[in-house]
């Protein structure tokens, strides 16, 4: 990738991160909640789009995000209230600006309706409480307050001390950047230089004093100076009405210390003061509360990530080493049995610190379905608003990732089959407008995200037709009513009978239940037909440690996701019998079990493994509920580990879901049981042809 | 006119990389150190015009090579801003300590690095 | 154990100017070589876990502090059969593109310094399994180094 187009990643990065943040925070407004921060921060992730934009040089999304940055600071000075159709119009301006981001992403046109649509809304609103649109949009990184124009004079004295030299920096480029904040007077002060022969140029006598006229404040000034902050004498004084003196250099000493006392006197400079400076507002200070102190950093994921499996190992390393102290040590040592003991508590702190980092509230991606809501309904003829609780629930980042996809499907299929047309609602005697609750909420180590609709809920009689249809049924099975709910997570299943754009993307709610999975998790449904439904996901809190049990065939490590294990048994005794296609069956009470020999399939070729006989058989359940039996040489036991990729540096590997590194630093593939099943079915068809 | 030379030093190729995506785009020439000792013996034989260094780098750390470069009559008055993670006063006064002209605190803005360049840089303005 | 760091002093505008760096190392009575800058770190044999549904020539993975890399034998890589590793061999991690793949040789003999003009083309009478996968030949003294064109290094690795 061209190396600048990754500073633009990484801006449009930052930019889903802001509009996530702004909508999630305007989401917050509209449900009543006026925290005036919540504006704060709205402003701030508009006004951050647009430096950004700025400096990248997207016109429409420079122009646009200043219209809106206009309305929002009229509404954070409160001159325009905040009110619910005022916001109603921010939470429309952040869709546009998603849009507009979007096409400057892509390349695509920015143009829309609603873009002009939104921004005359934003015109009119901002026209209604008379402060005009400033036509000349500052593009570049501007300081928030920047557009106000209020003229100060400011007397500057700027004497640099031997060690501004010494460390490189430059007094004329100092004064040049001075001179561009305004109009300025520039006097060298040279008495103190002495004859030629006594000249020492590494003692610099040299002061200069400025008298600047700026719209800048203080601040801007003394940013100049940043980098000589103590090593030059520097006066920075507001030149009043009166021509009074006001020094601000004091004011957050930032340059107290170098001050040299004896300046304090410079010769007053308003003496040609012809125009009457605009007394100072409050406006820096109320107007725009500055995060004092910002208590966040930004740290690269990259480097948490490292952390995280760090915490991982040292977690694993101490479920070892506890393992290893054995009953004899533990009465013969009783401090090392405390230390253990400790050791694991402090761990289990340290992990779950760690893991907090990773976190993020779901608002963020919770705020996103407002708009997919708004619009699908608008789409669908529907009326429907969304309801959140629990938003501030925090769960891993990479699982958040992971939940839009399953959430956009979910939400889909409530507004395209479940919510009715408001006609036949307000038939029904129900409100018209539909709600959609989505909820978030930690129980013990896990995360439950619910969808509920209040819709029709869905219709079993046409499910069990459409499963039978599909031949995932056979037509005289007596199933259960919350049994034919679950129908619908099989593969292969579509509700639509015509493909919609809304709901019929060719994948279904078994490729949703198989993400779900994939993350360790498990989705359900509850139907009350007529009353609406309720999906409900369950989540790990993290992705990265996962409880295993630990096997080993043809003299290899492997480990399975304990979730899948459903219980193991010794191969000995256990009621196998062999099919005529040559696969292997394992009897379960009522079930037949496909039995796969891991030592046979993951090329036995190469490590002999005899025919032993012996062994153990792990059952285990796969996607979609299906279950299989894996037959292995030795159970070892069961731990924790961290998954690491092999795909990363190698390729996908059929079978195996990823790795982990063992206590003694040897490599243990993940096995994924599902891709197992997928590989026995292939070569029992390629055997059956051949 | 010949563009102007920036030594950048880090031994993160990330970031070099960064510092180049972002400088030579904008006219500028990159060259480019791991550590401070590699640092030294490029501006041994090369003329620069700014050097932009991080701090904790191995073999040479960024604040030993900016002490070194100091007592070089031929360096001394070259503009090294330092690139730290961390606005804190006492990280910005550590790099005082040894000489810096100025710091750029990371993750930068492209057209800031410029111009707090431009800041320290007489031939850069 | 012996550990390289890749180095990149020189300056971008000169990059390339005639001289390279290579690792020279051998495999049976043969002398290849790989470019400098695309290893990362030369560490002993002490075994691997093996990958199923892979080409023979992948030996499987290590743990290098931390990630898991694929090892390639080189020996089988050429056609001649798996390398009986031992303590003596070892494997040169490269990176290649984003990824980082080892390499079991025999032995790290070298590090040559070659010019560009000093590489030649591969004589087009190289047989099969070498096809593709050299990049040029040097000369250096008596011996002939053959260069590994590591791009090609993991094709045909996964077996469907």
């Amino acid at each position: 990738m061209n190396e600048f187009e990754k500073f633009k990643e990484t801006y449009f990065a930052e930019c889903t991160e802001l509009l996530d943040e702004a909508g999630g925070r305007l989401a917050q407004l509209d449900q009543g909640e006026r925290d005036p921060a919540n504006l704060h921060a709205v402003f701030r992730a508009v006004h951050s789009i647009k430096g950004g934009a700025g400096a990248f040089g997207f016109d429409h999304l420079v122009a646009f995000s200043h219209r809106f940055e206009t309305l929002l600071d009229l509404m954070r000075e409160g001159r325009l209230d905040a009110s619910e159709t005022t916001i109603a119009t921010c939470i429309r301006g952040i869709d546009v600006l998603s849009d507009l981001v979007d096409a400057a992403h892509y390349g695509r046109d920015a143009n829309s309706t609603s873009h002009q649509e939104v921004g005359s809304v934003i015109e009119r609103l901002c026209r209604g409480c008379s402060a005009p649109v400033d036509p000349d949009v500052r593009i570049g990184f501007d300081s928030a307050n920047a557009t106000v124009s209020a003229t100060r004079r400011w007397a500057v004295h700027f004497k640099p001390h031997r060690a501004l030299f010494e460390r490189a920096n430059e007094p004329l480029l100092l004064l040049r950047e001075l001179c561009s904040l305004g109009q300025a007077r520039v006097m060298a002060s040279i008495d103190p230089v002495p004859p030629l022969h006594d000249f020492d140029v590494l003692h610099p006598l040299i002061a200069w004093n400025i008298t600047l006229d700026t719209a800048a404040y203080s601040d801007e000034i003394k940013a100049i100076f940043e980098f000589v902050d103590g090593d030059c004498d520097l006066l920075i004084e507001e030149v009043n009405l009166d021509g009074a003196l006001r020094s601000a250099a004091n004011e957050d000493g930032v340059s107290s210390a170098s001050t040299n006392p004896s300046h304090s006197s410079v010769a007053p400079l308003g003496t040609d003061v012809g125009e009457v400076p605009v007394a100072r507002t409050a406006r820096t200070g109320a107007a725009l509360p500055k995060e004092a102190s910002t208590t966040s950093i930004r740290v690269d994921l990259e480097k948490v990530d490292r952390v995280v499996d760090m915490v991982g190992e040292i977690v694993i390393t101490q479920a070892v080493l506890a393992q290893q102290i054995d009953e004899r040590m533990r009465d013969s040592n009783p401090e090392i049995m405390r230390c253990v003991e400790l050791l694991a508590q402090q761990t289990r702190v340290l992990q779950d610190s760690i893991m907090s980092m990773r976190a993020q509230p779901v608002r963020f991606v919770f705020a996103r379905m407002a708009r997919l809501i708004r619009e699908l309904a608008t789409q669908l003829g529907k009326k429907a608003r969304l309801e959140m609780s629990g938003e501030a629930t925090e769960i891993d980042k990479t699982v958040i990732e992971q939940l839009s996809d399953p959430l956009v499907h979910m939400i889909r299929n409530s507004l395209d089959h479940g919510i009715e047309t408001p006609e036949r609602r307000r038939a029904l005697g129900k409100p018209e407008e539909a709600v959609i609750r989505l909820s978030a909420a930690q129980v013990g180590g896990r995360i439950v995200i619910r969808v509920a609709d209040d819709g029709a809920g869905i219709d079993r009689e046409r499910v069990r037709r459409k499963a039978i249809a599909r031949g995932l049924l056979a037509a005289d099975s007596n199933l259960h009513e919350t049994d034919i709910d679950q129908l619908i997570f099989a593969p292969g299943f579509t509700t639509s009978d015509v493909v919609t754009d809304t709901s019929g993307r060719g994948v279904g709610m078994d490729v949703v239940r198989q993400n779900i999975e994939k993350l360790g998790g498990r989705v359900g449904v509850a139907n009350e037909p007529g009353q609406g439904v309720v999906m409900t996901m369950i989540l790990p809190l993290t992705l990265a440690v996962l409880d295993v049990m630990l096997v080993r065939s043809g003299g290899t490590p492997y480990v399975v996701p304990l979730a899948s294990v459903i219980e193991s048994m010794q191969a000995q005794g256990a009621a196998t019998s062999d099919l005529p296609s040559g696969s292997r069956v394992l009897r379960v009470r009522q079930n037949y079990v496909r039995l796969f020999d891991l030592a046979a399939m993951f090329g036995a070729s190469r490590v002999p493994n005899g025919d032993a006989p012996d062994g153990f058989i792990v059952l285990c359940e796969t996607d979609g509920g299906r279950r299989a039996a894996i037959v292995v040489d030795e159970i070892l036991g069961q731990q924790q580990v961290v998954i690491k990729s092999i795909e990363a540096n190698f390729a996908r590997v059929e079978g195996i879901a990823g790795g982990t590194i063992l206590g003694d630093g040897s490599v243990a593939l993940i096995l994924d049981v599902a891709g197992l099943e997928l590989m026995a079915e292939r070569r029992s068809l390629t055997r059956m042809a051949a | 006119m010949t563009s102007l030379r920036i030594l950048t030093v880090d031994d993160s190729r990330t970031m070099l990389d960064m510092l180049r995506a972002a400088l030579a785009t904008r006219g500028f020439t990159v060259v480019q150190a791991e550590n401070g000792r590699e640092a030294l013996n490029i501006l041994a034989r090369e003329p620069v015009d700014v050097i932009i260094c991080d701090v904790n780098m191995p073999v040479m750390d960024g604040y030993t090579f900016i002490r070194a470069m100091r007592q070089d009559r031929q360096l001394a008055g070259l503009p090294v801003l330092v690139l730290t993670t961390e606005t804190s006063r006492e990280k910005r006064d550590e790099g005082r300590a040894a000489g810096a002209t100025g710091w750029i605190v990371k993750p930068f803005d492209p057209e800031k690095l410029v111009s707090t360049i431009r800041k320290v840089c007489l031939q850069a303005a | 154990m012996l550990a390289t760091r890749t180095s990149h002093n020189e300056t971008v505008a000169e990059q390339g100017g005639g001289g390279r760096q290579l690792i020279a190392f051998t495999v049976g009575h043969q002398s290849y070589g790989v470019d400098i800058t695309a290893v990362r770190e030369i560490r002993a044999w002490s075994g691997v876990t093996a990958l199923p549904s892979t080409a023979p020539f992948v030996r499987g993975v290590v743990n290098l502090r931390g990630t898991i890399v694929p090892v390639i034998d080189l020996r089988a890589r050429f056609g001649g059969g798996l390398t009986e590793a031992g303590k003596t061999h070892v494997i040169i991690v490269l990176a290649i593109g984003a990824r980082w793949v080892g390499m079991l040789v025999d032995a790290v003999s070298d590090i040559l310094s070659v010019e560009e003009s000093g590489i030649h083309a591969v004589p087009d009478v190289t047989d099969g399994s070498e096809h593709g996968l050299l990049a040029g030949i040097v000369t250096h003294g008596e011996e002939m180094v053959s260069l590994i064109r590591v791009e090609q290094l993991l094709s045909g690795a996964v077996v469907v």
